[in-house]
């Protein structure tokens, strides 16, 4: 089963995406911080990190960064769901190395296909 | 007749002029002439420098005359007739020199005072100045009739003499007036020249009073650049008087500084080039610096050689004063248009930082409604009733909180314009405070625990206040005191008092403000450096300190980083509201 870890502070934001993907038939993970974000994905060893940017303790950025110095994380795909939709935000984003960059509010289904990408 | 006699005669005729050579018949006319009854006697006259007869020599005389004087011929021969006789008869001379001038003969009877007698005279012209006389003694009874007719001789002589005389003086006036006409002439072309330089020097003089009293400074220099005009504006400008100045050097009296300035205006007018306009620093004898606008011109003699320097100048030491002035002015206006183009400025950037962070603020709930309603419309038949309604009310409770955003940067868009007005009703202040706490409470979960502190037993008094106003300040920095301290879960709100005001303050426990933020805390759209992390507007104490203003209450911030922050608001008592 494909793994799904997300990582949001918003819990409206969170429940709603932990809802779809569950829907959709994904095995979803939640995180409210970066950091717990980094454990979940440590201990899960999820198919692919959905994170916000803004939150509290350790931001989308600093996660990224932190998956990077451990074997087990770094090869996991990660996509930015983001409301800082500037574009430099996004090409800070991208060239951390993130897989996507998509910025809130985003449509379902291309929310969906965004997903299904990395799956194949 | 012995060979002397011939010698005498032939010198005789020589003098008479009437022969060359002598012969024997000429010896004879001598014998004749020598030997007659008549005292003869040939004369030469002497003349004084006025050309009057004053005496004469004796160049002959014949043996009667010789008698008469009871002398040899020799004896008398070659004698002034002065030296002869005791008076020198004026009269005699007269005639004598009369017949010389004219060369006509004349006889007279004449009395001769020498030797008391009357005479008859003839006398003729020889030669010239020989004269020859022939006397004749008139017998003593013609004597009257002689006496008559010598005084009428003597009248015509005195007239003769008289004219003579005055033809001379005529001749002299003559000379004189011609004399005089020419000095006159030349006195007229005189006055004329005198009056031409009178005219001249009056013009002179009046342009010299002219520059004198001129109210512009002019002064001038000549070609070794010693002064050498000083007017009295100068003298009044400077305070140096025209004789402290005169003959010193024009440099000793210009500031080191401007020096050169002051050589290059001299070279360029002893070069017969004009400065005008040349703005130059001097200074006055107190050491007071003035400045001059000068107009400098070459000065010349009347042969058109450079002799100095003549410059007017015009104290412009007010007028660079006020230009000073007025520059600074403009200084002091650049600097607070700049200051306040760079406040501009950066409340642009913060508009911008606003607008982005305001868009992030909406992008959060719109999401959740995206989020919500997609999913109802996507798995609407996978979802049971309970969820769909779930769903429903999240949808609902985002439409809120984007209605709250909207209102705070309404609110904020209102303060900032002034269109808020300030309507302070008597409110029951625990009621009030407590009804605010009880709905931060709840909007933030319960997560934090709100004390209410009275140790003064305000509880039950009013204040006066703006409900709405008020509301908005209490429910932001109550709000705030929760979102900031996520560590620590006390809050507390404590009413106290002063004589004119009541105090209300809220304090937290949490994160705390950095010194060096405390000052744009209420600036909007700033937000710590330490708060990146907590969600917000950036616009909840730019509302607060807002409203206090409109208010007219007061509010100070004291916090410790990191260990918590205390807001106090200070509302004034209903009975100190009228001041």
């Amino acid at each position: 089963m494909f793994k799904i870890l997300v990582v949001e502070d918003t819990l409206v934001i969170r429940e709603e995406l932990t809802d779809i993907l569950s829907l959709e038939g994904y095995q979803v993970f939640e995180a409210d911080n970066g950091n717990i974000g980094f454990d979940v994905a440590l201990k899960e060893a999820p198919n692919l990190i959905i994170s916000d940017i803004l939150m509290p303790e350790l931001d989308g950025f600093g996660m990224y960064k932190k998956l990077q110095t451990h074997n087990k994380t770094r090869i996991i795909p990660l996509i930015f769901l983001s409301a800082k939709a500037e574009t430099e935000d996004i090409t800070t984003g991208l060239n951390l190395g993130a897989k996507n960059y998509l910025t809130k509010p985003i449509n379902i289904n291309i929310l969906l296909n965004t997903i299904k990408t990395e799956e194949y | 007749m012995n060979s002397s006699s011939n010698k005498k005669f032939k010198k005789f005729l020589k003098l008479l002029g009437v022969l060359e050579t002598g012969s024997s018949h000429n010896l004879h006319y001598y014998s004749f002439f020598d030997s007659m009854s008549n005292s003869l006697e040939i004369i030469e006259l002497i003349y004084d420098d006025h050309g009057r007869a004053v005496d004469y020599y004796i160049r002959d005389v014949n043996q009667a005359f010789a008698k008469v004087f009871n002398k040899s011929k020799e004896a008398l021969i070659g004698q002034k007739i002065s030296s002869l006789v005791e008076v020198l008869e004026d009269q005699y001379l007269a005639l004598y020199a009369a017949v010389n001038v004219t060369g006509a003969s004349t006889s007279f009877k004449r009395y001769g005072a020498q030797f008391d007698e009357y005479y008859f005279v003839t006398v003729w012209k020889i030669a010239e100045n020989r004269i020859g006389v022939s006397f004749t003694i008139v017998p003593k009874s013609n004597t009257t009739e002689v006496a008559l007719e010598n005084k009428l001789e003597a009248e015509k002589l005195k007239v003769y003499t008289t004219i003579n005389d005055l033809n001379r003086a005529n001749v002299q006036l003559a000379l004189q007036n011609k004399e005089k006409d020419k000095r006159a002439d030349e006195l007229i072309l005189a006055n004329k020249e005198k009056d031409k330089l009178a005219k001249e020097f009056a013009i002179v003089k009046e342009l010299k009073q002219f520059i004198e009293t001129s109210n512009t400074p002019v002064f001038g220099i000549n070609a070794l650049g010693f002064v050498n005009e000083w007017n009295q504006a100068s003298e009044k400008i400077t305070g140096y008087k025209k004789e402290e100045v005169f003959g010193k050097d024009w440099i000793t009296l210009i500031p080191l500084k401007c020096e050169k300035n002051a050589v290059q205006i001299i070279q360029f007018a002893l070069n017969g080039k004009q400065t005008s306009s040349f703005e130059f620093l001097t200074r006055s004898k107190e050491n007071k610096e003035i400045i001059l606008l000068v107009n400098s011109s070459t000065r010349r003699d009347s042969k058109g050689n450079i002799t100095g320097m003549l410059a007017v100048g015009q104290d412009i030491t007010e007028l660079v004063g006020y230009r000073n002035t007025l520059e600074l002015k403009v200084e002091e206006r650049t600097l607070k248009l700049n200051q306040a183009l760079e406040k501009q400025k950066e409340l642009n950037a913060l508009k911008t930082s606003f607008v982005s962070t305001a868009s992030h603020e909406f992008r959060t709930p719109l999401s959740a409604i995206n989020f919500a309603a997609g999913s109802l419309k996507k798995y609407w038949n996978k979802m049971e009733s309970p969820i769909i309604e779930k769903k429903l009310h999240k949808i609902e409770d985002q439409v809120l909180h984007m209605t709250r955003l909207l209102d705070d940067i309404l609110l904020v868009g209102q303060t900032t314009a002034g269109k808020l007005k300030n309507n302070p009703i008597p409110m029951h202040l625990g009621e009030f405070i407590e009804e605010i706490i009880e709905e931060v409470y709840l909007s933030h979960n319960k997560s934090h625990q709100i004390t209410l502190i009275d140790t003064e037993g305000l509880k039950n008094s009013f204040i006066s206040i703006d409900e709405k106003l008020g509301r908005n300040v209490f429910t932001n920095l109550i709000s705030n005191a929760i979102k900031y301290s996520p560590n620590c879960e006390k809050i507390s709100v404590e009413f106290s008092s002063e004589k004119n005001d009541t105090i209300i303050t809220v304090t937290d426990f949490g994160i705390g403000i950095s010194p060096s933020e405390l000052e744009t805390i209420f600036t909007p759209f700033s937000r710590g450096q330490n708060v990146a992390l907590i969600q917000g507007t950036g616009l909840g104490l730019t509302i607060v300190k807002e409203a206090i203003e409109i208010m007219k209450a007061s509010i100070t911030v004291k916090s410790s980083f990191k260990n918590g922050t205390s807001f106090i608001v200070k509302i004034r008592k209903e009975n100190a509201e009228n001041v």
